[in-house]
């Protein structure tokens, strides 16, 4: 049988066993029967055993280069590289749908095994629930998105595709969007055993204590497709950074936030029994938020540079699963509202409970904000469009004074555009905004586990506040006075308000987990004689949840060091001849000439640079442009740096005139930024110490 | 919450003390009006010498490299019908081609939209049909 037959078979069957299990999962769970229960456990394994077959088959075509299938006909190319043919599957939109079911079949068999047992009760009603959101994409691939249609003439197939983009064969590009995917569709786990729980009422701590882990590892791969995201952005595309708040970057940067506050605000629930309506809430729109996040990138109602193409009819679609997750969810909530009243009250605002309840509301405050911005221009413009079509809606906004009624009868008389202006919103806007929330987390993270839960004394605030604001205070002095990270060339140093803050916090935070390791180990070895570095091993594999979570922190603690250092980045543009120099900062680059060379793949020109610094050679960077044979018409950027601890110098090239050896050049001094990306390491390690911890640890630490 | 009603209004009174800062302190850098080809062409007078963004498509043939150069395009993009004439200063994306999706920020100077800064469609979707690049007139550069 052809492959499109197969797996067009395969969808179809996806569809139809998500849906019987839904069935199975709701009446299964209302009349308590066992025998429809374990049917829809079975379900939900049978429709990951579906969905690895149809993934093997698109695989299949991929590798044998099966171009009756369209998918795979627009996606492959016989010269690609095996790696790039496999990861083909997922690249373009119909493939990441199916590429989602699988996940999300993977993680739903993964968590309904675990859980079967000790959970029982929730079983069925997050088995129909995962199986409903499996549903829709399977309905998805069956009715919009079919991975496996084929040509239905054979003179329909145009002529040989191109092959992968030289730009995208990276390996930063292989594991970004995968990373971002699991992160994303593991946040379905959480939300299903959340919406059980309040569907059987159930709603004490073990639907979190099922889930924990889970929001954990959602949050790390998040973390990760983020990151390598931001690194290959840095690496290849040559505008010398790492973010532009660009809005498919922010929908993976939105369910991150939330699920940041979640992590904190269930340990609160666990110690404390408060807040448990707002766990629940923090669960919804995390995984609102994936759902949002795909609905950006796959609909194409945001411009934005990964976008891939406007397609109303999925962006309805998607629309309507959107709005029935949110009535129904919140709809849940509030009829068992009754349910969820707290154990206790918030006793003082000098608690832990207090400094999560604010770094809560902080993070929520950083993704309404994201959202909003990210989804400002798309308003405008909807609202511009009613505005056009509804005079009922034109006259309301007449009368609040948001559109000019004048300019538009003018611009009506003069048959010009209507003046429903549209707008965009630029990194400039985000960074004002998110600086000073970015900055007060970090204070948060700092003062969170310093205070005790209920109440903190006078006398326990001043011994534990008082060496880190010392700290504090001796990293702003020593960013002010001591070492100047960036000097202009009469050797002034240059100062940055936010910098300063940034840095004195950064001294401030760092020496409040230093100083709960230093105890913890002091307390160890009292307890009995050992080695400072046994002691630290013993402490953190005691109580890894906290340990591990302090890891966490002291990697956010390195990562705003490097963020701090942006305060200070310097740019120059501009159009040089051989032989002169140039100067960023303290360092002065001497441009030596321009080389043109190939080979058997591309034609290179090369700029070589000389970089110096007080009169000592530094090192050279070579930035170029590259032209595969391949795809002549698109030079790639290829950026030159040189990496320090204290910041990178880096380099690419606008333009080169062959001629005359002009270039103008693009160079960049980011201060400190590898510190991001080494932050970055330590956090992954403190969330795998995390990760490790018993599912019964209710040692609830910062 | 049992927290006494001043603890509550000095938070209160605080957070709205920090919002109220940021936004009064915000200059409105990073917003720009956005708008396609045809809507600037619309109404030139209005939207000469503003700085904003502009979406189109780059013309099939109409990338000109300045000779022996790599960089400093002119091209134009159209929309919808009409067609704006473009000097672009900067390093393009490597995702620029012709008959590509941009989105440029300038300003339309003397019926010349001056742009240092170009968003061009991320190749999420590998290259498709061949034809679209055996385009004449357009050179390597260099």
């Amino acid at each position: 049988m052809l492959i499109s037959t197969l797996g067009t078979i395969a969808v179809l069957v996806l569809f139809l066993l998500s849906v019987a299990t839904v069935a199975l999962g709701v009446v299964g769970g209302a009349r308590r029967s066992e025998r429809l229960i374990e049917g829809s456990v079975q379900g939900i394994h049978g429709i990951l055993g579906v969905a690895v077959f149809a993934s093997m088959l698109l695989e299949y075509a991929f590798l044998s280069g099966d171009t009756t299938i369209q998918y795979v006909h627009h996606n492959s190319h016989p010269a690609m590289p095996v790696l790039y043919k496999i990861t083909a599957f997922w690249g373009s939109l119909d493939g990441s749908l199916l590429f989602w079911v699988l996940l999300l079949s993977l993680f739903a068999s993964l968590a309904i095994r675990a859980n079967r047992q000790r959970h029982r009760v929730l079983i069925p009603h997050a088995v129909a629930i995962l199986a409903t959101i499996l549903a829709f994409f399977c309905a998805l691939l069956v009715f919009m998105k079919n991975p496996f249609e084929p040509w239905l003439l054979p003179d329909q197939m145009p002529l040989q595709p191109k092959g992968l983009n030289p730009l995208l064969q990276n390996p930063y590009m292989v594991c970004h969007p995968p990373s971002l995917y699991l992160g994303m569709v593991s946040l379905a786990v959480p939300y299903a055993f959340g919406m059980a729980a309040l569907i059987t009422g159930q709603v004490d701590e073990a639907w979190q204590r099922s889930v924990r882990r889970w929001t954990l590892f959602s949050w790390l791969f998040l973390a990760i497709g983020l990151v390598l995201g931001g690194l290959w952005a840095y690496e290849e595309l040559g505008w010398g950074g790492y973010w532009a708040w660009d809005p498919v970057e922010n929908a993976g940067l939105l369910p991150w936030l939330t699920c940041t506050a979640f992590l904190h605000s269930i340990m609160v629930q666990e110690r404390r029994g408060m807040l448990k309506v707002w766990n629940l809430v923090l669960v919804i729109i995390s995984f609102f938020l994936t759902i949002f996040g795909t609905f950006l990138t796959r609909s194409g109602v945001v411009q934005s540079v990964h976008a891939f193409g406007e397609d109303p009819a999925l962006a309805w679609t998607f629309g309507g699963f959107m709005a029935v997750i949110l009535i129904g969810s919140f709809g849940l909530l509030f009829w068992r509202r009754s349910l969820l009243r707290s154990r206790h009250e918030l006793e003082s605002v000098l608690s832990r409970e207090f400094a999560f309840l604010l770094n809560n509301w902080m993070f929520l405050i950083c993704a309404l904000f994201v959202a909003g911005a990210t989804m400002y221009p798309t308003i405008t413009q909807w609202s511009g469009n009613l505005a056009e079509r509804f005079g009922w809606y034109r006259e309301t906004m007449f009368a609040l004074g948001i559109y000019d009624e004048a300019a538009w009868a003018n611009a009506l008389l003069e048959n010009k555009p209507m003046p429903w202006g549209r707008v965009t919103i630029g990194p400039a806007f985000f960074n004002h905004y998110m600086t000073p929330l970015g900055v007060a987390l970090l204070l948060l993270t700092g003062v969170g586990p310093l205070v005790a839960w209920r109440k903190t004394s006078t006398q326990s605030l001043v011994d534990q506040f008082r060496a880190p604001l010392i700290a504090g205070v001796v990293a702003v002095l020593i960013a002010a006075f001591g070492i100047p990270l960036v000097r202009t060339q009469g050797g002034f140093e240059v100062l940055s308000g936010w910098g300063l803050t940034c840095f004195g916090l950064c001294g401030f935070t760092f020496w409040t987990i230093f100083q709960e390791f230093y105890r913890g180990v002091r307390v160890r070895q009292r307890n009995r004689p050992q080695s400072p570095l046994d002691a630290l091993i013993g402490l953190v594999v005691r109580a890894r949840r906290r340990y591990g979570g302090y890891i966490v922190h002291l990697g956010i603690v390195l990562m705003f060091f490097g963020w701090a250092g942006n305060a200070y980045k310097l740019e120059r543009k501009l159009g040089i001849y051989p032989g002169e120099i140039v100067t960023l900062g303290d360092y002065e680059i001497e441009y030596m000439g321009a080389r043109a060379t190939q080979d058997w793949q591309k034609d290179m020109i090369t700029v070589e640079l000389t970089v110096r610094r007080d009169g000592g050679h530094s090192g050279d960077l070579r930035p170029a442009k590259w032209w595969y044979y391949q795809l002549p018409e698109q030079p790639t950027t290829e950026v030159s740096r040189l990496m320090r601890p204290g910041g990178d110098v880096y380099a690419s090239i606008a333009d080169v005139d062959m001629t005359t050896g002009w270039t103008r050049l693009n160079l960049y001094y980011n201060p400190l930024v590898n510190w991001v990306w080494a932050g970055f390491a330590i956090l992954l390690a403190g969330g795998v110490v995390c990760l490790g911890s018993k599912r019964e640890e209710a040692e609830g630490g910062g | 919450m049992a927290l006494p009603v001043a603890t509550k209004v000095g938070i209160g009174v605080i957070l709205a003390a920090a919002l109220g800062y940021l936004v009064l302190s915000d200059t409105g850098e990073g917003v720009l009006e956005y708008m396609y080809v045809d809507q600037l062409l619309g109404d030139v007078q209005k939207y000469e010498n503003r700085t904003l963004k502009v979406h189109g498509l780059v013309a099939a043939g109409s990338i000109q490299r300045k000779k022996g150069t790599t960089g400093d395009l002119k091209f134009r993009v159209e929309y919808n019908g009409k067609t704006l004439p473009v000097h672009y200063t900067n390093i393009p994306p490597d995702t620029f081609q012709e008959e590509g999706e941009v989105v440029l920020t300038g300003r339309l100077v003397d019926g010349v939209f001056e742009s240092d800064e170009m968003s061009a469609k991320c190749p999420s979707k590998y290259e498709e049909e061949e034809g679209k690049a055996a385009l004449a007139g357009v050179g390597k550069g260099g």
